[in-house]
């Protein structure tokens, strides 16, 4: 799908440039959504990604760009005048309406339908949303849970161009966070809404959305699809963001990186020049532990134990590697084996690690 | 939790009861009292049949709500813009709403006499003392609705509401009001009695209001003084329960259940 598509059927960020003083909070940020498609912005507090989906609110203005949606130019449009629905971190349902009333609150300001309509509207929102016995509570009578799905359905309720997803799981629990996510996931899927979810969780935004935009600093970093972001990381701040895994420094020598004494197979070492400065990533699930020694595998030695249940994630520290430490996901039955501070040797296939220049 | 009280804690409450009932039962002992050893109602009967009674009080009432509006008028908008878009403006709005307690009444009634000129029905009719008592309800006014908007979300609620085709008067009418209600009723309440009560501005400025009155009968008549004065706080009393009773019918509760 080229630009011009995307622009007339979805949204378009042009260069959107946002700084308060000297400090630039976003610094020309272009991003294409296509009709239908749910990107997640993630990062750290305070990488700029709030900020953006404000602006695409229309609650704070861009010091420069543009905001193309559906082929109209929406910049200067005041949030009440943007067909945008949005779903806000804090609960933020109207406390002296019940969850129908806030439901219906969006058609009934903007005059969408009869009261009838409006009201049977709302009922199957709320249905949607599995709620349809609470819709005579108010607020304070739901848990945090089903206020976010109250707060859902009254953004889904003005049949938005673009669905705006603000931290909308972080403040519930691990286990109605993760039923949640997967329920916002079906909705937008059913409903084929343009979404734009931010989240700190990296979790969350590989398995929910189609394209993850990792922002730092102001600026967008990489858009790709999950998997291509947590196997491809265009970037040293990527690679570290996504995922747990393991750093060593070194320089590039043929298809290995050398780290100390220690020849480090890595196939994607051979695109650099020899002796380059460089970072090798490895993912714990690419690391295969020995209790002996085995041909191409390295010395360690196992500095801490994290227990994930099936899991148990190892820490290792290269001993002939000054620095750095890479980690091991091995199943829990074999954790025994892998005490701290026992002996052991890891290896990989020459083609997992990912070699970027430092 | 034991929510049963202990013997100390009734103790206390029989005190703070005492304190407060025992001055209101000798008042009305006294404003039955006819002289020698008889008691009976006349000075109630006096009262009510007394010229400028209804008046003074309709007139009383009648400021205290247009306060009330006025205030609620000038402080709501204003304060909500504050908590919404300047902060930096809040120190300042804090030092205005505490001026009344360290200006003199008297020094008001003088500034605005020279300050205030302006249509006839405005400045030579009790009106008039509209201004004044705005600034005279001012603290209480700003300190209620300001912790109505400390206690609520509202840069949540109004993006909320905005994020939904609502336009600012549907958002102040519909979604903020609404959930200050606890916060305007104080307001009302506080504003309502120190209207009711004001003595010094209407006296100075020769306006017959219900506390001038009780001076005036209090001057002449001292049973129908203290019946007047314990009229005045029932009808006081009355009306904060109604108030109490309508704020109550639709109770907006903030918060959720976990």
């Amino acid at each position: 799908m080229d630009g011009t598509q995307i622009a007339m059927s979805g949204v378009s960020l042009k260069n959107i440039r946002k700084s308060y003083g000297e400090r630039v909070v976003l610094a020309d940020v272009n991003m294409e959504l296509a009709q239908g498609e749910l990107l997640c912005l993630l990062g750290p507090s305070g990488c700029g990604k709030t900020t953006l989906l404000r602006i695409l609110a229309g609650f704070e203005t861009a010091s420069a760009g543009k905001i193309v949606l559906n082929g109209t130019d929406v910049t200067r449009l005041p949030p009440n005048k943007r067909r945008m629905g949005m779903v806000f971190q804090a609960y933020s349902l109207f406390p002296n309406m019940t969850a129908l009333q806030n439901v219906r609150f969006g058609p009934r300001v903007r005059g969408v339908g009869n009261t009838a309509s409006q009201l049977a509207e709302a009922e199957r929102l709320l249905g949607m949303v599995g709620l349809a016995s609470h819709t005579q509570k108010f607020p304070h009578q739901l848990s945090g849970g089903q206020q976010q799905r109250v707060a859902l359905a009254r953004a889904l309720a003005v049949k938005p161009d673009i669905l705006l997803l603000d931290e909308p799981l972080s403040a519930l629990d691990a286990k109605v966070r993760t039923q949640l996510r997967s329920e916002i996931r079906r909705i937008q899927k059913e409903t084929g809404i343009t979404t734009v979810f931010v989240t700190h969780d990296q979790e969350e935004a590989l398995s929910i959305s189609d394209r993850v935009a990792v922002m730092n600093e102001g600026h967008v970093l990489q858009i790709a699809a999950p998997a291509t972001i947590y196997q491809e990381p265009a970037n040293a701040f990527v690679a570290r963001f996504i995922g747990a895994g393991g750093v060593l420094q070194g320089r590039t020598e043929g298809q290995a990186v050398r780290a100390g004494s220690v020849l480090l197979p890595a196939n994607a070492a051979a695109a650099l020049p020899l002796g380059t400065d460089v970072e090798l990533f490895l993912r714990p699930e690419h690391v295969t532990l020995h209790v002996t020694d085995s041909a191409g595998a390295v010395r360690a030695e196992v500095s801490e134990q994290t227990f994930f249940g099936s899991l148990t994630r190892i820490k290792l520290s290269l001993s002939d590697v000054p620095q750095g430490e890479i980690w091991a996901d091995i199943s829990s039955d074999r954790a025994a084996h892998f005490a701290p501070g026992a002996p052991v040797w890891a290896s990989w296939a020459p083609e997992s690690p990912r070699v970027l220049a430092r | 939790m034991n929510k049963r009280l202990s013997l100390f804690n009734w103790g206390i409450i029989a005190l703070a009861a005492l304190f407060f009932f025992v001055p209101l039962a000798v008042t009305g002992v006294f404003s039955l009292w006819q002289g020698g050893s008889r008691y009976g109602f006349s000075a109630y009967f006096l009262l009510l049949n007394t010229s400028g009674f209804w008046a003074s009080l309709w007139l009383s009432f009648r400021l205290a709500v247009e306060t009330i509006l006025l205030s609620f008028f000038l402080l709501v908008p204003s304060m909500i813009f504050v908590h919404l878009k300047a902060q930096w403006l809040k120190p300042l709005f804090e030092f205005i709403s505490n001026l009344p307690f360290v200006i003199p009444a008297i020094a008001l009634i003088d500034g605005l006499t020279t300050l205030y000129t302006g249509p006839a029905w405005l400045i030579s009719t009790p009106n008039y003392l509209v201004i004044p008592y705005v600034f005279l309800a001012l603290p209480y006014a700003y300190r209620s609705i300001d912790v109505g908007l400390t206690t609520l979300d509202v840069k949540t609620l109004t993006e909320a509401g905005q994020s939904l085709g609502a336009g600012w008067g549907r958002i102040i009418f519909w979604v903020l009001l609404p959930n200050m209600k606890a916060a305007l009723i104080g307001a009302t309440l506080l504003t309502l009695t120190i209207v009711m009560g004001e003595f010094t501005f209407a006296s100075v400025l020769l306006f017959h209001t219900f506390a001038v009155f009780i001076n005036d009968t209090g001057q002449n008549a001292i049973t129908e003084a203290a019946a007047l004065s314990l009229f005045s706080f029932l009808i006081t009393w009355l009306f904060m329960l109604g108030v109490l009773i309508t704020g109550r019918r639709n109770p907006a509760n903030l918060g959720g259940a976990h």
